[in-house]
Order: C-alpha cells, then sequence, then structure tokens
C-alpha cells in the first residue's frame, strides 16, 4: 500500500502541500481530485521518488520511496507532462523500457500495440498528444507495475481510447492486485472506476474515503407535505435548505435509512431522495459558497 | 449478462447487486449456477473490481448468493426465514405507490389484477 | 539499506541509451579532426616536410580546428546529456525510473566521458598508424646549420593523445558541474564556459589591480604563465604543447574537484527548479558579483585611460558595478524584477566588498608596498638591472643570482631607500631617463618575494649600496668573459663608429672592418677585455660617455650548458664598447680598427636647446643644421672641451642640451648631450 504521512513542501515561499495524508490500499483504485493549483501533480511526483519533501514520510510496502531502485522498478507513472527520449520511436522507447524494467512482459507489449494500432515506426515527438499518451500507456503497461500512478491520464483520448485503457487496467488490478493512484478532473469517470477518493484543496487533504462510504453520506432531498409537521426535520443534519413554494430542497448529511426514517414518519406527499453524485461532492465541499450549493440543489 | 448504465444515479455496485437480483428472480440464474468471479465479472463490465466484491458480499448477505472459496460463488436456494422485514415493507410500498399511479394513469380493476397474476402464473405460484 | 557504492553505481542500459542516441557527436568531432589533421598530411604525404610546421602546429593543439573542437566537444556533450534535468516533464520521467540519482550521475558522466574521448582516441590512433619522420627546421636554426627535428614521432602522438584527454576532460567535468547548478539548456552553456575561463580571467583582472595600486608590483614573468595554466585550454598556448608534471597534477585535481562537486549538489539539487536560471540559491552571488566585478574593472581601466586621473577611474568604477549588477542579477533571477529588497540588500553587500577591496589595496592594508625582508633571511636574490650593457645584451648568464651575504644585503639596503622614498618614485619621473629594476628575494622556507620599480638614473647613479654589488667578486665572476658556461671564443667583430664604412656611411653599422677569426689575436683581445671589465669601476659602469665601438663576439657554448631553444652551440654577444675600457681601446686603435673622435677631425659642433631636434623627421634634422642652432662651434679647443664633456644618453630630457658634431668634412655626424650645463665653455 502507499502511505503518505505529515507531508509538507515549499516551493520558494509558497506552500504546496501541508500536512498531507493520503492512503492507498493495495488493489484499490485510489481517485486524486481537487482544484486546478491544489497540489495533485506536485504529491503525485512525490510518491514517485521524483521531489523530496521537506517533512513527513512517504512510504509503499513500508520502505520509504525516494531513491529506492526496489520499489521504483514495479511502479509505473505517466505524467501529464509526457516525454520520450527523441529521436526514439515506439519499439526503440521499448527497448530502453526492457533494460530498464526487470519484469518486462514483451508479448503483451505487442498485443498491446496491435490493439492500439499504433505505427511501431513513427517518432514519438512527432505523434499527436493523444498518441503519445497512448504509447506512453503501453509502455508503462507493459512494464507490469504493481504500482500504476497516472496524472491526468485521459485528458484528450478519445471515447473508445479511453475504454480500452481502462479495461487494461482493470483486467491488471483484478488478475495482478495491481494499486492505482489516478488523478483527474473528469469526476464522472473517476466515479465509474475509482473505489476510494481523496480530496485535495490548496495543498491540504480536505477529505479522503471509500466512495460508496462517501456517497452514501450525504444526500438531496426534495420533500413535500400536505401539511408540514412542526420538526419534520429533527434528527436530520441539515446542510443546506431551501423553499421553493410548498416544496423543501435540502442537503443532509446523513445515511439513507435515517433520511427515509425521519421524513416518512411524516408521510410526505413528494419525497425524492438522491445521493449527490461525485461532481456535486465535489462543489459543495470545495466551493462552499451560496450559488455553488444552488448549482447542485436542482 | 447485462448493461450498466453510467449515467444513473444509482451507485454501480447497487446496479450490480439489482441486475443479479433480477437474474435470479427471474430465473435466468437458477439455484447452484456459478455466477462469474469476481475478476471475470470486472474485466466483462469494465467496472472495479472492489465494486464487484462489494456487490457479491451485498448478495451473500441478502441471501441470494453464497461463496465457497477456492471454488466460486453460487446462487442460492431460495430460504423463506432470510427475508429482510425492512425490505419486504419498502417492496410493499413501492408496490403500493406503483398501483397508485396505475390508477391514476387509468388503468382499470381487472387489468392490475390481471397485471399481477401474470406474474404469478409465470412464477409458477398460480396454476 | 543499500550500500553508498550501488547507488552511484553505473546503469549500462541508460549508457547504452546515450550512446545510441547522441553518436552524431564524436563523429562530427572526429570528423573535424580527421579532415584538419590527418587529411592534408596523406594528401601530401611523399612531402610530409611540407607539412611538418602544421604538424608540430596541430599536435601542440595549436592549430585552430583543433582548438575549437576542444573547446566546444566537451561542453556539447555536457549540454546534450544533462538536457534531461532542464525541463520538467523529463525530469519527472527521468527520476521515477528505477535509478538513484547517483546512478543518472555516473551513467550520464561516464557517457560523455566516451563520447568526448573517442574522436581523440580514433584521430590518435590513425595518427599513430600514418606517422613518419617528418623534419622540421624554423629559418634561424637552418642558418645556423643545426639538425632539424623531427616531429611526427610516435611518441609527439601519444603526447597529443594525452594533453587532449586531459584537455577535454577538464572541460567536460566543468561542464558537468555547470550542469547540476542551471536550470535551462542556454545557461547551462553559458556557464560551462564561464567557469570554463573564469578563474584565469579573475587571475587576470587581480593583476590588473595590484599593478595599478600597489608600489612594486612585478607584473614580469612567471604570473602570466601561471595565469594562463589554470585552465589547460589556455595552458597549452604556451606550454609549447607539453604539460608540466605539476600542471597535470593541477588538472586532475580539477577534474576530481568538479566532479565530486557536481555529484554530492545533484543529489542535493531540488528537481522542481528545472528551467529556472540557477538551481542553488549559493551560485547566483558568484555570478552576478563576478560580472557586476569584471564590469566595475572595465569600466574603471578604460575611464582611466580616457580620462585624466584617478578620479575618472573610480567613476567608471561605479558606474561599472552598478550597470552590471543589475545585468548580472537580471540574468541569473531570469526576470527584469530586480529592484526589491533582495536585489538592493545584495548590491549593498556586493558594494561593501568592493569597496572594501579596492580600499585595502589603496591603502596597502597588508603592507605590501613598504615590505623589505630582512637580509639574513634570504638565502639568495634574483637581480635584473640592465645598467651593465655588457651583461644584459645578449651574454648568456647561467646563474645571475646574488648568493653573497653582502650583496643580498646591499640590495635589500638600496630596495629600502626606494621603499622609503616612494612618493618620488611612484610619480611619473617625468622626462627623465629611467630604467627598469627587478628583483626577487629567494629562501626555502618563504615563496619568492618579487617587486619591480623604476628608477631615474641619478638616483641610481649614486647609490652606494649598487656600487657595493656591481663592484663584488660575486657579481664580476658571474659576468666575466671567461664565465663557465663559454667554451671559446671563435670570431669577434669590430664595428667603429667613427670610421667611414665602404658604403659611406659612419657610425655602428658602417662596415669596415673584417672579422677578428685567428685564436691568438683573439685569446689576445679577449684577455684586454677582461681586464677592463674587472677593473671597471661602478661609475664606470653606469656612466653615460659616448661610446666609440660596437663589439660582437661569437662563442662555443660549453657543452653541459642548457638552452631553450632549438639546438645551437653557438652563442652571440654584442655590447657598446664602454669608453673607459682604456686598455682594449688602445689595442684597437693601434691596429686600426678604432678610430676616436679627436677636435681636428671635427668641423664644427651645434648645441641646441633641448627637445629641439627632431630625431624622427630625417629632413627636419639635417634641416635644423644651420637653421638657427643655439650655439655653434668652430673654435678646436672648445670642441675639444665638449668632446670631453659631452654623453651619449639625456639623464633630463627637458634640460639636457642638444649637440651634432660634424666631422670628416661634414661627411659624418656624431649626436650626444650634454646633462650639466654649458658652463664648463667659458
Amino acid at each position: 500500500m502507499i502511505k503518505v504521512e505529515g507531508v509538507n513542501k515549499k516551493f520558494d515561499g509558497f506552500q504546496a502541500l501541508q500536512d498531507l495524508d493520503l492512503n492507498v490500499k493495495k488493489g484499490s483504485i485510489y481517485g486524486l481530485v481537487g482544484t486546478n493549483g491544489a497540489g495533485k501533480t506536485t504529491i503525485i511526483k512525490h510518491v514517485t521518488g521524483v521531489l523530496l519533501q521537506d517533512t513527513g514520510t512517504i512510504e509503499i510496502e513500508g520502505e520509504p520511496v525516494y531513491e529506492n531502485i526496489g520499489i521504483k522498478s514495479r511502479m509505473g507513472y505517466i505524467p501529464d507532462d509526457l516525454f520520450f527520449f527523441s529521436p526514439y520511436n515506439i519499439r526503440e522507447s521499448s527497448r530502453f523500457f526492457k533494460s530498464v524494467y526487470p519484469n518486462w512482459n514483451e508479448e503483451r507489449y505487442e498485443q498491446m500495440v496491435k490493439r492500439f494500432d499504433l505505427s511501431e515506426k513513427g517518432k514519438l515527438s512527432k505523434f499527436s498528444k493523444g498518441m503519445q499518451k497512448q504509447a506512453a500507456f503501453i509502455l508503462t503497461m507493459s512494464s507490469m507495475p504493481e504500482y500504476l500512478i497516472l496524472d491526468e491520464p485521459i485528458d484528450g483520448l478519445d471515447p473508445i481510447i479511453r475504454k480500452l485503457v481502462w479495461k487494461y487496467v482493470i483486467e491488471d488490478v483484478a488478475e495482478r492486485d495491481m494499486t492505482v493512484l489516478v488523478s483527474s478532473h473528469n469526476l464522472r469517470e473517476m466515479e465509474g472506476i475509482c473505489d476510494s477518493i481523496g480530496i485535495l484543496s490548496k495543498g491540504r487533504m480536505m477529505i479522503e474515503r471509500d466512495l460508496d462510504e462517501l456517497k452514501s453520506d450525504i444526500h438531496k432531498i426534495q420533500v413535500a407535505f400536505e401539511s408540514k409537521p412542526d420538526g419534520a426535520y429533527q434528527g436530520l443534519n441539515v446542510l443546506h435548505q431551501e423553499n421553493r413554494g410548498t416544496v423543501d430542497l435540502l442537503i443532509v448529511r446523513n445515511k439513507r435509512e435515517v433520511v427515509e426514517d425521519i421524513i416518512k414518519k411524516n408521510k410526505p406527499l413528494v419525497f425524492d431522495l438522491l445521493p449527490l453524485s461525485l461532481e456535486e461532492i465535489f462543489i459543495y465541499e470545495l466551493g462552499g459558497g451560496d450559488s455553488e450549493i444552488e448549482s447542485i440543489i436542482f | 449478462m447485462f448493461q450498466l448504465d453510467l449515467k444513473s444515479r444509482t451507485s454501480i455496485y447497487e446496479q450490480i447487486v439489482d441486475n443479479i437480483k433480477e437474474l435470479i428472480l427471474s430465473g435466468v440464474l437458477r439455484a447452484e449456477d456459478k455466477l462469474p468471479s469476481v475478476r471475470e465479472l470486472s474485466k466483462t463490465l469494465t467496472v472495479n473490481p472492489n465494486t464487484t466484491q462489494k456487490a457479491y458480499r451485498e448478495l451473500e448477505y441478502q441471501g441470494f448468493v453464497y461463496t465457497v472459496s477456492g471454488l466460486g460463488t453460487f446462487v442460492a436456494e431460495r430460504v423463506a426465514e432470510k427475508i429482510d422485514p425492512k425490505r419486504l415493507e419498502e417492496l410493499k410500498e413501492e408496490a403500493g405507490r406503483l398501483v397508485r399511479e396505475l390508477l391514476f394513469l387509468g388503468l382499470g380493476e381487472r387489468e392490475i389484477r390481471a397485471l399481477f397474476e401474470d406474474v404469478l402464473l409465470e412464477r409458477g405460484v398460480l396454476s | 539499506m543499500k550500500s553508498k557504492a550501488s547507488s552511484f553505481s553505473v546503469s549500462l542500459p541508460l549508457i547504452i541509451e546515450n550512446l545510441k542516441r547522441l553518436w552524431a557527436i564524436p563523429a562530427l568531432g572526429f570528423l573535424v579532426y580527421f579532415f584538419s589533421g590527418p587529411f592534408p598530411v596523406i594528401m601530401s604525404y611523399k612531402n610530409i616536410n611540407f607539412m611538418a610546421g602544421y604538424i608540430e602546429m596541430s599536435l601542440h593543439n595549436l592549430q585552430p580546428f583543433y582548438m575549437m573542437v576542444h573547446l566546444f566537444l566537451p561542453v556539447s556533450a555536457a549540454v546534450m546529456l544533462f538536457r534531461y534535468l532542464q525541463s520538467t516533464g523529463s525530469t519527472a520521467v527521468m527520476h521515477s525510473m528505477p535509478f538513484t540519482r547517483g546512478n543518472l550521475f555516473t551513467s550520464n558522466y561516464l557517457t560523455g566521458l566516451i563520447l568526448t574521448a573517442l574522436p581523440i582516441l580514433a584521430n590518435g590512433l590513425i595518427l599513430l598508424l600514418i606517422s613518419k619522420p617528418a623534419y622540421y627546421q624554423w629559418g634561424y636554426a637552418a642558418s645556423l646549420g643545426t639538425s632539424a627535428v623531427d616531429v611526427f614521432t610516435k611518441m609527439e602522438v601519444v603526447n597529443w593523445m594525452g594533453t587532449s584527454l586531459l584537455i577535454v576532460a577538464v572541460l567536460y567535468s566543468i561542464a558537468v558541474f555547470a550542469a547540476i547548478v542551471t536550470g535551462n539548456s542556454i545557461m547551462h552553456f553559458l556557464v560551462s564556459y564561464y567557469f570554463i575561463f573564469l578563474i584565469p580571467l579573475l587571475y587576470v583582472v587581480f593583476n590588473v589591480y595590484f599593478q595599478q595600486y600597489l608600489f612594486g608590483f612585478d607584473m614580469s614573468g612567471s604570473w602570466v604563465e601561471r595565469a594562463l595554466s589554470i585552465s589547460p585550454y589556455t595552458g597549452i598556448l604556451q606550454g609549447g604543447g607539453y604539460f608540466s608534471a605539476h600542471e597535470v597534477l593541477f588538472y586532475f585535481g580539477t577534474i576530481a574537484l568538479m566532479t565530486v562537486a557536481g555529484a554530492w549538489l545533484y543529489t542535493r539539487r531540488k528537481l522542481e527548479r528545472a528551467t529556472d536560471a540557477l538551481t542553488f540559491e549559493f551560485v547566483k552571488p558568484v555570478i552576478s558579483y563576478v560580472v557586476a566585478f569584471l564590469g566595475m574593472t572595465m569600466l574603471g581601466f578604460y575611464f582611466l585611460v580616457m580620462g585624466q586621473g584617478e578620479s575618472y577611474m573610480y567613476a567608471g568604477f561605479i558606474a561599472g558595478s552598478l550597470i552590471f549588477f543589475i545585468i548580472g542579477t537580471m540574468v541569473v533571477e531570469k526576470s527584469p524584477r530586480i529592484f526589491n529588497r533582495k536585489g538592493y540588500t545584495n548590491f549593498l553587500i556586493y558594494s561593501a566588498v568592493a569597496v572594501l577591496f579596492v580600499t585595502s589595496l589603496r591603502l596597502d592594508f597588508i603592507g605590501f608596498e613598504n615590505r623589505v625582508p630582512e637580509a639574513e633571511s634570504v638565502e639568495w636574490a634574483e637581480f635584473y638591472f640592465p645598467v651593465d650593457r655588457l651583461s644584459y645584451d645578449g651574454k648568456y648568464i647561467e646563474d645571475g643570482n646574488l648568493h653573497d651575504p653582502e650583496n643580498i644585503a646591499a640590495l635589500a639596503s638600496f630596495h629600502r631607500s626606494i621603499v622609503s622614498d616612494k612618493q618620488y618614485f611612484k610619480g611619473e619621473l617625468a622626462g627623465l631617463k629611467t630604467s627598469m629594476f627587478r628583483l626577487t628575494y629567494q629562501s626555502t622556507s618563504r615563496f619568492p618575494m618579487s617587486r619591480q620599480y623604476r628608477i631615474d638614473y641619478e638616483s641610481y647613479r649614486d647609490s652606494p649600496d649598487l656600487k657595493t654589488i656591481f663592484e663584488s667578486a660575486e657579481y664580476k665572476e658571474s659576468r666575466s668573459f671567461f664565465h663557465s658556461s663559454v667554451e671559446k671564443y671563435v670570431e669577434v667583430y669590430v664595428h667603429s663608429d667613427h670610421v667611414r664604412g665602404f658604403n659611406g656611411e659612419y657610425g655602428e653599422y658602417a662596415d669596415v672592418n673584417e672579422p677578428i677569426s685567428d685564436q691568438k689575436t683573439i685569446d689576445e683581445l679577449m684577455a684586454l677585455l677582461e681586464k677592463d671589465y674587472q677593473a671597471m669601476t661602478y661609475e664606470e659602469l653606469v656612466s653615460l660617455k659616448p661610446s666609440v665601438a660596437s663589439i660582437e663576439l661569437q662563442f662555443d657554448y660549453a657543452k653541459d650548458v642548457h638552452q631553450d631553444w632549438a639546438s645551437s652551440s653557438r652563442g652571440y654577444q654584442y655590447f657598446r664598447l664602454p669608453a673607459s675600457f682604456a686598455n682594449t681601446l688602445a689595442w684597437l686603435e693601434e691596429r686600426g680598427y678604432v678610430e676616436t673622435l679627436t677636435a681636428d677631425r671635427v668641423q664644427w659642433i651645434e648645441i641646441n636647446q633641448p627637445k629641439q631636434i627632431d630625431y624622427d623627421d630625417k629632413e627636419k634634422m639635417t634641416a635644423v643644421v644651420g637653421d638657427r642652432p643655439m650655439l655653434k662651434i668652430t673654435d678646436k679647443d672648445q670642441i675639444q672641451k665638449v668632446l670631453d664633456h659631452y654623453d651619449g644618453e639625456p639623464i633630463n630630457y627637458d634640460t639636457a642640451y642638444e649637440i651634432i658634431i660634424a666631422y670628416d668634412n661634414e661627411q659624418g655626424y656624431a649626436y650626444g648631450y650634454l646633462n650639466y650645463g654649458l658652463n664648463f665653455l667659458n
């Protein structure tokens, strides 16, 4: 597992990471989300052993990552800012990867190249950004990493390729118990793939939860009573409330059963209970202002 | 086997649970049938294996399947005591709500009864 | 736990990858070496002696193409190899791979060494294969009939390989150090050359300040050599293609230092600084301060030369400091926004240091100017003062140093007299005849102490200390005509000034006499010369009385004498025969080699105001004859008086009367000065 504890990092006076804790269980797919500049790429560069933190520890399987060849040879990293040795094509790059990563799988490489339909002869530096991402993905996955770190991986990929990418990732997680840490802005896609979520803001970890738990914790409800009794919402952790005519719109931080019990007691005429989507949770937790909340109510 | 609606508000794991339950209830999956492994199902659906794992656990908890370690997950024989009263209550309410809506839409008593009888007939409860 | 050794171990895949990608660098280097080196030689292979000069030049790394490759190849290799550190994307990818920073450093470093060494080795091998004797004679040596040198031996080629490898290794290790402290490739390129030439440049700059401020600072000799040797690239220019053992050690030391520093800094480098100009704070002042210092020096001394006086220089210092500090800081911070507290603070620090530096020199904090060592602590002294014409006009002196404690004491005393009259000697000594005086005190326990002063005539003429030295047995022995480095004199030419030559000319270059080749006669003459020389007093030695003849001696060096230039066993000495050498003169006159100028030969003597005769304007000079002379003397008694009194050189250009002597029916003219006024005429 990946364990980040109490990490602080300052860049020339700017506090990029602050007391950051992050935990990724083995075999899980962890989605790292946050506003731009929240520190996602920064913490990822720490986890991959590129940057060294000011304070705190970053460990994988109990060993510190920094300068740790053993761990790094079992880790795959696709950064947002891709780099290839120019003037190489993908085949030449694969030979380098093969010589560096002990678990390189040549068969998988061949198969993936075919599947993604990439030209082996073309110079990688001349590829479009999307194709470069695909090439990076093929090379990284063919090294059979136990830990896969992805920074904005699907940015710029068409839906077919995206599906293909996730298919390979899922396969490895299922077959080999691969651990995945992925950061992205595409919350819908994250929602479909991740089992854990970490929400980062201004260098701090705001919320880190199992995704289903996260979603089961907070709901929005639309209620209307024939005659609204007093204390209809008593016992509920009401985060936000709005009236639209006879209908009440609420965001409550309670489990579904609790909400149902309390509301149904008063026999409402209208009762809609919906979980918030990850996007809505994100906006709520990080937005904070009324306008943001309004945008997620209904 | 079934499709997932990624746009739906229902979480994926719930959809898996519901879909498998539906297959069992409608008789497509019979007792002692082997379900695909967590791995296989995840790959097929392109779904996080942990999510699939959770779904299977929920199904087991609800009594629809059982797991034999090393062999896999199998459809369970329906056992009466395993009925969850809360769930029962929920479904009854839902049924009531459905009937009310059907009435509202203009379906008559005979047609509503026929609807129920058809299902019972299909399940071999009614002869 | 990983051992230190493994974390700096070399990663073979990385090296191979680098070589595969960057093969063009050594290929290009090799092509330049080949087409400017072996290729022209092969083209002239049948007449290889024609190429001998070029071969020697190439093998001594003085050939421009070789020099260019040596300068550019190592730096280019370093820039290409460490490019990955200079952008965020490549940094992230390389450092997330299973390498430690140590692996990355050593692998890339080694690759660079290989890339720069390969073309040299390949070229060297080709040169070894094609090497055959090529004889080189440079003009002078040819005329001496001395043997020519084979410049294309295998040893020479091996030496070339060795020196070239050393040069590129030093430049490369500096460039790698620069890679670690810079954040983008352009800065890397510039900073590499900055460090490569920095120390020699600073050495030169400091010497310029010392010369400006420190009275007695010795500018000559070894400081230039030392400055050039600091960088092997410039060192090769004056070593004639060879490095001394000291230099080789120094260069290896440089390589080791730069490499270890580079490796250590790499482990501490903040990778997020990629694309910044500099990646370590401590380097910033090293660059911005030094740039400011160089700018300050440049403008200060430029103004000094252009303007009149020291105040201009200080204005230049201030202007230069400001302008170049701003430029340097902008480059280093990679932004024009440097006018903030940090910038001002840095400028204040710089100014404080600069002011301290200049003041400490101006006020001589270290007491440089006044220091004269205790004579007892000096073991021997080197001493150069060319007032003794015989000694310094070409005679080979093996050991012209002073060991006699009395002489050393006298030297120190003379030195002290100069230093105690600093204001006088520091001045311009306008119009005065001066001579350069240089000395070095040596002792095994201390660094040598060298000084250099300009002394005017009257000061040295009247010095009792110098009299002691020049009349001492040690001195006379070391300057004897029968010095141990001379085997025998083989020919003597005597030129008489006042004898008409067959080309109608009078003077030093009038050829009249046959050379004296008869050994017996030569020996006789040499004995007289020696006798007169040994008897000569200091006053006679520094006397300005005109000489009437020049002597040219040819001699054979003793077998065991060392020589620096191409082997020539023949030595020459040429000097003006002093007027006080009575015995020699008598002998020469007897035999008709010399004719003195007597009053009966002289038609008239013209005496002019100081500086009236324009020696550079030949027309004007002859036109002066008859054109308003101050005084024209025709009386034979008076003429004789003048002949007895006049000097060949002025003591003070502003007050010495210039005279022209017309003799032999105005066919011969002699020139001179009256330094002590005209009272003797009455």
